[in-house]
Order: structure tokens, then C-alpha cells, then sequence
């Protein structure tokens, strides 16, 4: 079981979530985000779009950036949510996986495989989609307007 | 998330509830297999309680889809909630797929 980081700051706007690498992290992930935005009185729509993001970032890492990090290694997840008074919704996702930029353009997917949806909806869901290497951290910085 | 299963007009109905997402996509895909091994390979997801997918659910539906091709089976989706449809949208799967607005439309496709 992870540490359960939960960190509500400047009147509860933020949310800070830090996670094992492990898929089973999911779950307790997306409850504590649906419980946030539950409490700023977003629809199920919007809240699930969020948890979409925040589960296609995290698969990422667990299946990409943390493939080649013998598992004692792998660092946690970082995850910070922050929902302005005007519905803006900032997203800060940090990871020490392999150095990987999501923002660049794909090469097209190789042919007889499935998948590789979650960047593409990532993508198409967030109106704004930033990277940076910072030492050995992957920094993403997303937002989204909802009204 | 939870399958359970019936027959309706000799059609295996599976109905998927709660969330279809990274943590749960491999017990889904095996349940969904088992059910195609046992019962036949033309399906309906009746989809009416699924409040989530991922991409990992897509994929699991993808990948079923493809099974089923390869049985000669028949697969059709229906009664999606507002979400769900909406990442089938944006992912481009609402067009590859035969959606139905209720489970006696998705019967009437085979």
C-alpha cells in the first residue's frame, strides 16, 4: 500500500497525490480525484475527462518510462491538481521514467499492434500540453478551461 | 467494474459495469474472452453502466473485436452513457464500431 499523500492547500484548490508506479495505483488515484471535483461541483463528464488524463499519463510512465527502471528504483508518481475560481484545471505530472517527450508528434503506430490511444486523447482532451526535462524528471504541464 | 451475462434470442449479452480502466483491463479482456470461448462468438456489450473507459478499455474492446473477426462472430456495442461515447468519439473507435442505442436495436443486428 502506498503512502496516502493527500495535500489540500490554499483552501482546498490544490490536490497532491503522489503514487506507487503500479496499475493498482489507479484505482485509489481516480477516487481521490473524483472526490475533489465532486466537492467544486464538476459533472461526471468533465470529472471523468480529468481522471482520463491524469490514468493515461500514469499508464504511460508504469508501461514506457519505468520499462527499463528495475522496480526498487522506480521513484513515485507525482501528481498535482489545481482548479482556479474561474474552472480553469491545471494538471503538474512528474516522473523520473526514461527522458520522453508526449508533446512531439508520434511515429505512426507499427503495423499489427493495439493501442497507443492515451497520448492522442490526452492530446485532443487538454487545450494546453507542455514538457520539460528537469534533471532526471519528466515535467508535464497541462490545463483546460471548463466554462 | 463487474460483467455479468445473459442470453437473449440465443445472442450472448454481456453487460459491463463501473469503470473499464488500466487497473482492471486484463481481468476484463479474460472475462470477455471466456465468455466468447464458452458461448460463441456473436456478442452484445450492452454498455449502459459503464460510467468510464480508458484507453486500456478501448483496447480491451479492440481486441476482442478482432477474436471475434477471426471466429466469423458478429460484435455490437449499445446503450452507451454520455462519457463513454464521447471518448469512443474523440478515439475515432464510434466509427469502426456497430453502436446501438438499446439492447433490442443491437438485436437487431444479427
Amino acid at each position: 500500500m502506498a503512502d496516502d499523500k493527500v495535500h489540500p492547500l490554499e483552501e482546498k484548490r490544490v490536490l497532491k497525490i503522489e503514487i506507487l508506479p503500479e496499475f493498482s495505483e489507479i484505482t485509489r488515484l481516480t477516487h481521490l480525484l473524483r472526490d475533489f471535483f465532486c466537492e467544486r461541483n464538476f459533472s461526471v463528464s468533465h470529472t471523468n475527462e480529468i481522471c482520463l488524463v491524469i490514468e493515461e499519463l500514469t499508464a504511460n510512465t508504469i508501461m514506457h518510462g519505468y520499462k527499463d527502471v528495475a522496480l526498487q528504483n522506480r521513484e513515485k508518481i507525482s501528481v498535482e491538481v489545481e482548479c482556479s475560481e474561474a474552472k480553469k484545471v491545471s494538471i503538474l505530472f512528474k516522473d523520473a521514467g526514461v527522458s520522453f517527450d508526449p508533446t512531439l508528434p508520434r511515429l505512426s503506430r507499427e503495423e499489427g499492434t493495439i493501442g497507443g490511444w492515451g497520448l492522442m486523447l490526452v492530446k485532443k482532451l487538454m487545450h494546453s500540453f507542455k514538457y520539460e526535462r528537469s534533471g532526471k524528471y519528466n515535467i508535464l504541464k497541462l490545463s483546460k478551461k471548463y466554462w | 467494474m463487474e460483467i455479468s451475462k445473459e442470453k437473449r434470442n440465443g445472442i450472448t449479452c454481456l453487460r459491463i459495469e463501473g469503470s473499464l480502466d488500466a487497473s482492471n483491463s486484463s481481468a476484463a479482456e479474460k472475462s470477455i474472452r471466456d465468455a466468447v470461448a464458452e458461448e460463441g462468438a456473436n456478442l452484445i456489450l450492452n454498455l449502459s453502466e459503464l460510467q468510464y473507459i480508458s484507453s486500456a478499455g478501448l483496447r480491451v474492446i479492440l481486441v476482442i473485436a478482432k477474436d471475434i473477426k477471426s471466429k466469423n462472430g458478429k460484435i455490437v456495442l449499445c446503450s452507451m452513457t454520455e462519457s463513454v461515447k464521447k471518448v469512443f468519439d474523440i478515439s475515432g473507435f464510434s466509427s469502426i464500431f456497430d453502436l446501438q442505442d438499446n439492447i433490442e436495436a443491437a438485436l437487431s443486428r444479427f
